[in-house]
Formats: C-alpha cells, structure tokens, sequence
C-alpha cells in the first residue's frame, strides 16, 4: 500500500510540477549513453515515430501553451498525419532507424530546429 | 436338513452355470481397451481396460491376439502390456513372436518385463533372437536387437548390437515391427532406408517406421550444430527484412517519389555452466527520393551498422561480465528548393560509438522456446496415447538441433519427417502417427508463438566507458560526446505458466552518467516493464490467440551542465504507461486483434484504442 501512495504522490508531483511550461517527457533507455543502450523498437506509425522523438530528447511532450508554434508531439504527429503517404512512410522508417543522437536537432528538446533534423528534412521541408 | 443343503448346493451350482456358458464377448472387452467411455474416468477406465485384457486372454480367442500383440507393443508402462505378454504365451499363436521378441529385446523395459516376454517366448518354441531370411541372396542374418538389421548377401551371420528393432520373416517375406523404419519385402536383401511407415504382413501386425541399419541418424535428419554436454541453451537468430520498398509516379502531379527500408541482424548466443557469450551485429539503409515537377527534389540515404559482444563467466549464478559495442551510423540528405538555390540543402553526417563495460551480476534469462516445443509434442502424444515414454534430455536435443538445422526450409515438412523419425527412433512415438496425429504434430512444429520465450532471472551492473564521436553541427544538439563514463543497471525476468499457455516476464533499467565535464550534462533514467501473456490454442494444436497486458514506468533527469544557469522548467518526468492487446484468429484467413494504450507524461493523458479486423471468404469449391 505504501508502495501504491508514494507512486501516486510521485505522479502527482511531476504532474503538478508541469505547469504551463515546457514538458519534455520522460525519456527512454536509449537517450543517452550511446551504442550500448538499446531502444526498443518503436511503431511504425505517426503517434510511435513522434514518441520516439520524445524518448529521445528530440522534442518536447508538451510545448506549452505559451509556445504554440514549436515542435512538440502534438504538432508531430499533425504534421505527420497531414503528409502525403510516401512522405510520411519515409520519415516514420527514418525515425525508427535512427539512433538518438542523430535524431536531436538544435534546440531540443524545448524548441527544436525542425530544419536539423534529418529524418523531417528527408520526408520534405 | 441334508436336503435342504443339497438343494441349495445345486441351486447354486446352477446359479453358476451360465457364468461358465456364456462365450466372452470379444469385441467388447477390445473397445474397452481401445476407448474410454465418455461415462467414465481415465482411472476408472485404466483398470477396466485390465479386467478387459485378462478376460481377452482367458478367451484364448484368435481374434483376441492382434489386440494383444497391440497391447505389447504400445503399453510400456501400464501392466496391461505385461498381462498381454503372458496371455500371447498362453494361447500359442506364431504371429505373437515379432512382438514379443521385441519386448524382449527393448532395453528401455524393465527387466522383469523382458524376462516376461522369454518366457513367452520359449512357450511358443521361440527365442529373443530374430531371424532374417533372404531369399535372393540366400543368406541368413540372426540378431538380436536392435534399431536395425541389414542384410545383404548370402552366408549366414549372427550379431548381437543395441536394443530396438525386430526384423522377422518367413519364405522370404520381410516385416517390421516395432519402433524403427522400414523393412522391406522380399526383395532379395534390399533395405528400406526412408522414413516410410511400416506394413503389415503375414498375420503380424507391424509398426513401421524406423531405419534399418541406425543407430546413425536416419536419412533426412539433420544433425543440427554441435554443441557441447554443459550447453545450457543457444541461439543463433538471423533476421532480414526487407521492412518497405515502393517505387511510385504520380501523373497528376508529376512526381516521382521512392522509398526503401531494408534491415538486418544476426545474433548468436551460447549459455554453458561457467560461461556465457554472444555477439549481435546488424545494419539498415532506409533511402527515399521524393521528385516533384520543377526544380524542387529531396533525395537521402541513412546507412546504419552496429555490433555488440559480451562474455560472462560464472561462478555458481554469480558472474563477471565484460561488454563491448560499436556504431556508425552515416545520413546523406540532398533537399533542392523549388525557387531559390540558396535554399538548397546538401549535408552529410556521422555517428560513431566505441563502448566496453565491466560488471557483474546474477542469473540468466535464456529463450526456452525450443524446449517448449518438446514438451508440447510430448503433451500431444500423451493425449493421442502414443507416447511411449517421456522425452529425455538426449532425444530432446537431438530434436532441437535438427529443427535449428532446418530452420531455412520453406515448408515443414521435412522437419516434420525428421520429428517422427527422432521420437520413433528413440521408442517415444509408439506405432505410426495417423492422420490426427501428424496433423497435431505439424501444429506444434509450426507453432509461432513459441520464439522469444524468456525463463530465469538475471540482474546486472556495469561500468560503461566510451567514445561518443559526433559531427561538429551535431555537437550543439547533442547533450553527450567524447568521452563519457555511466553506470548501468538493468534486470530481466521471465517465466512459463499454465502448461507453457501463460508467460510472466518483466524488465528493469536504470543508467547515469559519471564524471561528466562541466561543459555536459549528466542525465539520469530508470524504468520498469512488466507483461503478463496468454496464449489460447484450439482442440487441436492450433494457435487460435494471445493476450497480452504491460505496464511501463520511466522516470528520467536530464540534469543540466554545471556552468549553465540553473533552469526553473522541470527536468525530471514520469511516465507510465499501460497497454492491453487481444488477438483472435478466428480462422486460417480471418481475425481481429483488439489494442488499447494510456499512458501518462507530465500530467497529460494519452489513450489510443485500435481494432484490426479481416475476413477471409471461405470458399467452398469444386471442379469435374
């Protein structure tokens, strides 16, 4: 039981904490360290593609409400979702084959370079 | 009083009378022993079918005797097949010999068995040893034994070699009983070398089955890799795909576009007692060019490879660990503007890591798949009554290694073929598997949900050190280069419930960077994954569904460089994560899969649902 009140009160503190910020999302095993720290494969969908960048350190979960041009997982996947197929096949198979570090752009995760990211520029600017 | 007493004496007598008179039912007492009533529990039935067998025999019945030699043969364990042997020596039918001078001969009997089985054997003037005759050739081969005579010309020869097979004939005429292949007819010395069933011939009823000659392995059963007596478990897993590849132009808008991803990956394990190691390589290329009318054109290559290799050795499940990876990956963009050159865009870039760590750690998670398989053709000759033992170790392997050999085959059927012959071989498969039964088997074989089955336990700690080299654009976007010092945690679980129908399994991470510069940040993370599966098969072996429930947590820090101001934005997240998936196949052509994802971030919930469904026509057809 206690174990169950310190997950939620964790939960609670790092939701609260959030505010109107910037939220960049937890991150996954694979966003730093290198080679030697395996990602789990991520799906080969627009949602998958756009949780990779968040796991990543490549773009923010949230860019907040203050920032509603930037680059987070929102406008992500609108993005992606909003491509023509061929467009957006190519950048979902360029993200899962990326490591982390090639995906980072100038400015991750908080306000990213779009225009630095490999994958995006391959897919069309 | 005398005679009230005589006349009870004699009523009783009468009473008796017909239990004496009335001839045995024959056909009866043999479905008892064939098949259990629906009525009746297996216990029940298993000493019904006793009482039938020594009824049989005391019928001294002609038609009795195939049933018997049956009994015999199949029953290893159960003492019907020891009240057979005595009642085939009573009751003095020559066709009883082959079988009994097989029991005789088994090895894998007790001895009290075959001590049984001679004695039978002398009170039909016959003895354990097995008689060939070859007419063509005229010779005359003895043995006893064994998985296989050969004989091939004339003279006489007496061998005595293992325990298997009973070649018995007359005039010429050849017949296989029992656990092995094939004999042949009277063919003048030619032996059956194929893996084809066994026949019946002159009264006797036969097995089939086995090789003629073996205990080498039969023709079409590979070897498979060798591996050593203290091999815990190995795998050797090579993975190409060819994920998407499309080539397209577009006529109303003018535009060429293409699109290829293809992936590779060979991963080789050994785990022995006191050592374990791997190593895992792969590459990928996912290329595209997306031509539109007019100048503007976006052309690249993202070529990746990678390889990593670590050794363990064990004391006890305490083990040291070394570790080491490399990477490279190389992106080449080329992206035209439409209107303006000085938009244009040509770039190349690279990645590359060298990594080793040292550590230690406890226990091991191995892919118990393969043996899973075994158990589930045991558990499926055990439910047809044709499993004459369990599977040892030994013939375990063997198995194993010969699917692992021919794991390039296209079909199954040759890894079906070699199944048989193995569990036939080493007296497991008892008589010819019917068409219900190899069907059965050919499920287990092409069974795909027995990859990637974890069993054990294991955690480990490490200290990493390597070389990050990252291209000079990159190194503003990127937190970590050079030189960079971590420790990693991680921890591995996994367990086979239900029969093999249900898998526990979770992971753990954790990992930090040390001694980063001031320059650099020192990011943190750890997370857990638990996942309960359950896998749902059809009466028959069929694979007709899974379901499957995680739960994930992360939590990360990115810290932040020591010379940089401290920031006032959060740097440490949380997120949880659940998902639950259902898939059904209904049907060889139909079938749904049912998913729904939450996960929770920074206090913003994200819940997907998806249902994928397809049907199949299923279509009737017929053609004069």
């Amino acid at each position: 039981m206690k174990g169950w009140i310190t997950c939620f009160a964790l939960l609670a503190w790092v939701g609260c904490s959030a505010g109107d910020d910037v939220s960049p999302g937890a991150h996954g095993q694979c966003a730093y360290g290198g080679q030697l720290l395996d990602c789990p494969e991520a799906a080969r969908t627009a949602a998958g593609a756009c949780w990779r960048l968040v796991d990543c350190g490549s773009i923010a979960l949230n860019a907040g409400e203050m920032n509603e041009f930037r680059f987070d997982w929102d406008r992500c996947v609108d993005g992606l979702d909003g491509a023509t197929a061929d467009r957006r096949s190519l950048i979902i198979n360029c993200i899962a084959a990326s490591s982390c570090d090639q995906l980072r752009m100038q400015g991750s995760p908080d306000n990213p370079n779009t225009e630095t990211n490999y994958c995006l520029v391959l897919g069309g600017r | 009083m005398r005679r009230l007493i005589l006349a009870t004496a004699a009523l009783l007598a009468v009473a008796q009378l017909p239990a004496y008179a009335q001839p045995a039912d024959v056909p009866a007492l043999i479905k008892m022993i064939e098949t259990q009533p629906a009525d009746m529990d297996r216990s029940a039935w298993k000493e019904k079918r006793r009482e039938a067998a020594r009824k049989l025999v005391a019928t001294k019945d002609k038609r009795a005797v195939p049933q018997l030699i049956k009994l015999v043969e199949t029953e290893t364990f159960d003492i019907i097949g020891e009240i057979a042997i005595e009642g085939l020596g009573n009751m003095g039918d020559q066709s009883a010999v082959p079988a009994l001078q097989k029991a005789a001969n088994d090895n894998t009997r007790d001895k009290a068995t075959r001590d049984l089985a001679k004695k039978a054997l002398a009170k039909l003037g016959s003895d354990a040893n097995v008689v060939v005759r070859v007419p063509a050739g005229g010779g005359t081969t003895t043995t006893t034994t064994g998985n296989g005579t050969t004989t091939t010309g004339g003279g006489t020869t007496t061998t005595t070699t293992g325990g298997g097979t009973t070649t018995t004939t007359g005039g010429g005429t050849a017949t296989t009983t029992g656990g092995g292949a094939v004999t042949t007819g009277d063919t003048g010395g030619e032996v059956g070398t194929g893996l084809e069933g066994g026949s019946t011939e002159g009264g006797g009823t036969t097995g089939g089955g086995t090789l003629i000659g073996a205990p080498k392995a039969p023709e079409g059963v590979p070897e498979g890799p060798a591996l050593s007596d203290d091999t815990i478990a190995a795998y050797d897993r090579l993975t190409i795909a060819a994920g998407t590849a499309s080539l397209a132009y577009d006529t109303v808008r003018k535009r060429a576009s293409f699109s290829a991803d293809v992936a590779g990956r060979w991963q080789h394990r050994i785990e022995r007692e006191k050592m374990a190691w791997g190593y895992d390589f792969g590459g990928h290329l996912v290329t595209g060019l997306i031509n539109p009318e007019g100048r503007e054109s976006t052309r690249g290559a993202q070529l990746g490879l990678e390889g990593a290799g670590e050794a363990r050795f064990y004391t006890g499940k305490v083990y040291g660990i070394g570790k080491a990876a490399i990477g490279f990956q190389l992106n080449y963009i080329s992206s035209l503007d439409d209107d303006n050159p000085m938009e244009d865009l040509k770039d190349t870039r690279y990645t590359a890591d060298i990594q080793v760590a040292l550590g230690g750690g406890y226990g091991r998670i191995v892919d118990v798949g393969a043996a899973i398989r075994v158990r589930r053709l045991a558990r499926t000759l055990d439910a047809n009554r044709a499993l004459g033992k369990q599977i040892d170790a030994a013939t375990s392997k063997r198995l194993q290694l010969a699917w692992w050999a021919l794991r390039g085959e296209r079909g199954s059927y040759r890894s079906l073929v070699a199944t048989v012959a193995i569990l036939r071989e080493a007296g497991i498969l008892l008589g010819e598997p019917d068409a219900g039964l190899a069907y059965e088997l050919l499920t287990v074989l092409q069974d795909s949900q027995l990859f990637m089955r974890p069993e054990g336990v294991d955690v480990q700690l490490v200290i990493a050190e390597g070389y990050l080299m990252r291209d000079e654009e990159d190194m503003i976007a990127d937190p970590e280069v050079g030189r960079i010092e971590q420790v990693i945690l991680t921890a591995g679980y996994g367990k086979q419930l239900a029969d093999d129908k249900a898998e526990a399994s979770g992971s753990a991470f954790a990992r930090a960077r040390l001694l980063a510069p001031d320059t650099q940040p020192s990011p943190w993370a750890l997370g857990a994954t638990a996942r309960l599966k359950r896998f749902a098969y059809g009466d028959h072996g069929d694979p007709i569904g899974a379901f499957d429930v995680s739960a994930t947590l992360i939590l990360s820090n990115d810290s932040e460089p020591a010379q940089t101001m401290p920031s006032t934005d959060p740097k440490t997240a949380l997120r949880i994560q659940g998902e639950a998936g259902f898939t059904w196949w209904l049907n060889r052509a139909s079938g749904l899969r049912a998913a729904a994802t939450i996960a929770e971030d920074a206090g913003e919930i994200f819940f997907g649902a998806s249902l994928e469904a397809t049907y199949g026509l299923l279509d009737g057809l017929y053609a004069r």
